[in-house]
C-alpha cells in the first residue's frame, strides 16, 4: 500500500507556523518599543519648551 | 580592453529580459481582472493592450533569442538593469492610456517610481483614477519591492544557475536558503504572510473608521503594499493624511519598519533566532539613527511651537521620520508643510533620515544601515588603533546573522557605494538648484528620489522641467539597483560601440 503523501510542503508546513507567528510578533514588539521611545521624546520636548 | 559582445551574448541577454517582461505582462492580469470585476471597461481595454504589448515583446524575444547558454555574471547584471528600463517603458502603457498622465515621460516617471519603491508621482487627478489603475500602481511597488527579477526568479526561471547573477544585479545579495530560487520564494513567502496580516489589520481599521467593506479592503491592500514595499503610493492624493487616524498611522508604522528590514533578518527571526533583532548591525544602526533624527526634529518643532501638544508632535514627527528613514514616503502632513511649518532643521533631519535609508536586501533604498554600521565600526577601529600601543592588534567585527570580521575589502566596498550615493544626492540637489529651486528643497527632493523614498516638499510636479524628470528617473533607477548593475549596462553599451571584436 502506498504511503500517504503530506499535503503541505516546503515553507508553508503547518508545524512551522507557530514559529513564524512568534517571529512576526517579535518584529512588531521591536517597532512598538521604538514608537514608545519617540513618544517619550515628544513628552520631554513639550515639557522643556 | 573592452571586448565587443558577440551575438551569443545579445541572445542570452534578450532571452532573459524577455522572460522578465513576460512576468510584467502576467502581473498586469491582476489589475485587468480588478477592472473586469468592477466593470471599468475603459481600463479593461487599457490593460488588454498593455498585457498584449508585454507578451508580444516577451515571446518575440524568446523566439528571436533562442540559446542554451546560461547567464554569466556580466549578463546577469545587464539583464537586471536593462529589464527595469524595458519594464518601465512597457509598464507605463496603462498610465498613459488612462489619460491621467500629462505625457509618456510622466507615465514612465510614475512607473519607475513604482518599481523602485520611490513613491513620487506625476499622475494627475489621483483621487479619480480607476480601481484597476490604482491596483497596478500599488502592485508595481509591491513587486518592485521584492524585485522584478525576484518575481521572475520565483515563477519563471526554473533551475537556471546563472539566475543568481540577475538577483545580485537587482541589489540583493543574500541567500536565505541554499538555492537562489528557494531564496526568492522565501522572500515572497515572508511578503505574502505580511500581506495577509497587514491588509486585514488595515481593512478592519478602515471599517472602524467608517469605510464601506469593499473600500476598506481595497484601501487596506493598497496602503499595505505602499507601506511594506516602502513604496509610499497611496490611493488618495492626501496620502495617509486622508485617514486622520492614529490607529491607521500605528499599523502603517509597524508595516513600514518591518518592510525596511533585511529579508535575511526576517528569515532568521521567523525561524527562531528572535534575539537577532537586538544584535543585528542594521537594526541597531536603524534604531540609533532614527532616534537621533527624531530627537532633532522633535525638539526643533517643539521649540518652534508648531504642534499644540505632545501627542500631535509625536504623531507628526515620528510618522514622517519613520516614513523617511524606511524610505517609504507616506506622509501625514501637507506636502508644503515641510517648508512652511517644519523649517530648515526639520527638512534637514528628514533629508538625513532619507539619505541613510533602510536595510540592505530589503524593499527599501538609501545608503543602508549595514554600510552605516560598517563605516562607524571602521572609524572606531581606526580611533582605537591610533590610541593603542603600536604592537596592539585591533580587530573589529559586525554582527549580521553571524559575526563577520571587518576586513579592508568590506569597508572599501561600503565606502564606495556610500560615496556613489552621496555624489548622486549632490548631483540631484545641484541640478534642482540650477533650475531655480531653493537648495534645501531641491536637496530634500533629490535625496528623496535617489534614496527611493518619495516624500515631497513640493518640487515634484507635472510642471517640473523635463530634465529634472529624466534625472529623477535615472536617480531612482541607480539608487534602487545600487549602481553596479547600471554601470555594467553602461559598460556593455560602450563595448558595443568601442569594443574590439
Amino acid at each position: 500500500m502506498r504511503a500517504v503523501q503530506p499535503r503541505e510542503r516546503g515553507l508553508a508546513r503547518r508545524e512551522r507556523w507557530p514559529l513564524y507567528a512568534a517571529g512576526l510578533l517579535a518584529e512588531t514588539r521591536f517597532v512598538l518599543a521604538l514608537t514608545a521611545v519617540a513618544f517619550l521624546m515628544a513628552v520631554v520636548a513639550k515639557a522643556v519648551f | 580592453m573592452l571586448l565587443r559582445p558577440r551575438l551569443e551574448d545579445h541572445l542570452v541577454i534578450g532571452k532573459y529580459t524577455g522572460k522578465i517582461i513576460i512576468g510584467v505582462g502576467l502581473l498586469m492580469v491582476v489589475p485587468l481582472l480588478t477592472s473586469v470585476v468592477l466593470a471599468e471597461w475603459d481600463t479593461v481595454l487599457d490593460f488588454v493592450i498593455s498585457v498584449a504589448a508585454c507578451l508580444i515583446f516577451g515571446f518575440s524575444t524568446q523566439l528571436l533569442c533562442r540559446t542554451e547558454r546560461d547567464l554569466s555574471w556580466s549578463h546577469g547584471m545587464v539583464v537586471a538593469s536593462g529589464s527595469w528600463i524595458v519594464a518601465t517603458v512597457l509598464g507605463a502603457l496603462p498610465h498613459w492610456l488612462s489619460g491621467h498622465a500629462g505625457s509618456y515621460l510622466d507615465a514612465m516617471f510614475d512607473v519607475m517610481s513604482g518599481y523602485t519603491t520611490t513613491g513620487l508621482y506625476l499622475l494627475q487627478d489621483l483621487d479619480h483614477i480607476s480601481h484597476g489603475l490604482n491596483m497596478w500602481r500599488h502592485l508595481l511597488t509591491y513587486a518592485g519591492g521584492q524585485g522584478i527579477v525576484v518575481v521572475a526568479l520565483t515563477f519563471l526561471f526554473k533551475g537556471a544557475a546563472g539566475a543568481y547573477t540577475a538577483y545580485v544585479g537587482e541589489g540583493k545579495d543574500e541567500r536565505l536558503l541554499p538555492n537562489v530560487i528557494q531564496t526568492a520564494r522565501a522572500i515572497w513567502f515572508v511578503s505574502l504572510t505580511w500581506l495577509a496580516v497587514g491588509t486585514a489589520a488595515l481593512a478592519v481599521t478602515g471599517m472602524v473608521l467608517g469605510q464601506e467593506p469593499l473600500r476598506a479592503v481595497l484601501h487596506g491592500l493598497w496602503v499595505f503594499m505602499g507601506a511594506w514595499s516602502t513604496g509610499g503610493f497611496a490611493p488618495q492624493s492626501y496620502n495617509t493624511l486622508y485617514y486622520h487616524s492614529l490607529g491607521y498611522e500605528l499599523v502603517t508604522i509597524v508595516i513600514m519598519i518591518a518592510g525596511s528590514f533585511n529579508f535575511a533578518l526576517h528569515w532568521a527571526v521567523w525561524t527562531g533566532n528572535r534575539k537577532e533583532l537586538l544584535k543585528n548591525v542594521e537594526t541597531i544602526s536603524f534604531a540609533v539613527t532614527l532616534s537621533f533624527t527624531v530627537l532633532i526634529a522633535t525638539f526643533a518643532l517643539a521649540k518652534a511651537g508648531v504642534y499644540p501638544d505632545a501627542m500631535a508632535l509625536f504623531r507628526k514627527v515620528f510618522y514622517q521620520l519613520v516614513s523617511g528613514h524606511t524610505t517609504t514616503g507616506f506622509s501625514s502632513i501637507y506636502v508644503r508643510a515641510f517648508v512652511t511649518q517644519w523649517g530648515p532643521i526639520g527638512l534637514m533631519a528628514t533629508t538625513m533620515a532619507m539619505a541613510i535609508g533602510a536595510s540592505a536586501c530589503s524593499t527599501g533604498g538609501g545608503i543602508k544601515g549595514i554600510r552605516m554600521g560598517v563605516i562607524s565600526k571602521a572609524l572606531l577601529q581606526d580611533i582605537r588603533r591610533a590610541i593603542s600601543p603600536e604592537r596592539a592588534v585591533i580587530t573589529a567585527k559586525i554582527h549580521h546573522i553571524k559575526d563577520v570580521a571587518l576586513g579592508d575589502g568590506v569597508v572599501r566596498s561600503a565606502m564606495l557605494i556610500t560615496i556613489a550615493y552621496l555624489s548622486l544626492y549632490g548631483l540631484t540637489a545641484i541640478v534642482g538648484t540650477l533650475h531655480g529651486y531653493d537648495f534645501l528643497q531641491s536637496a530634500f527632493e533629490g535625496v528623496s528620489a535617489a534614496s527611493n523614498t518619495g516624500l515631497s516638499c513640493g518640487v515634484t510636479s507635472p510642471s517640473m522641467p523635463s530634465v529634472m524628470k529624466v534625472l529623477y528617473i535615472l536617480a531612482m533607477w541607480l539608487g534602487r539597483l545600487e549602481f553596479m548593475s547600471v554601470f555594467a549596462l553602461g559598460g556593455h553599451l560602450l563595448s558595443m560601440v568601442r569594443g574590439r571584436g
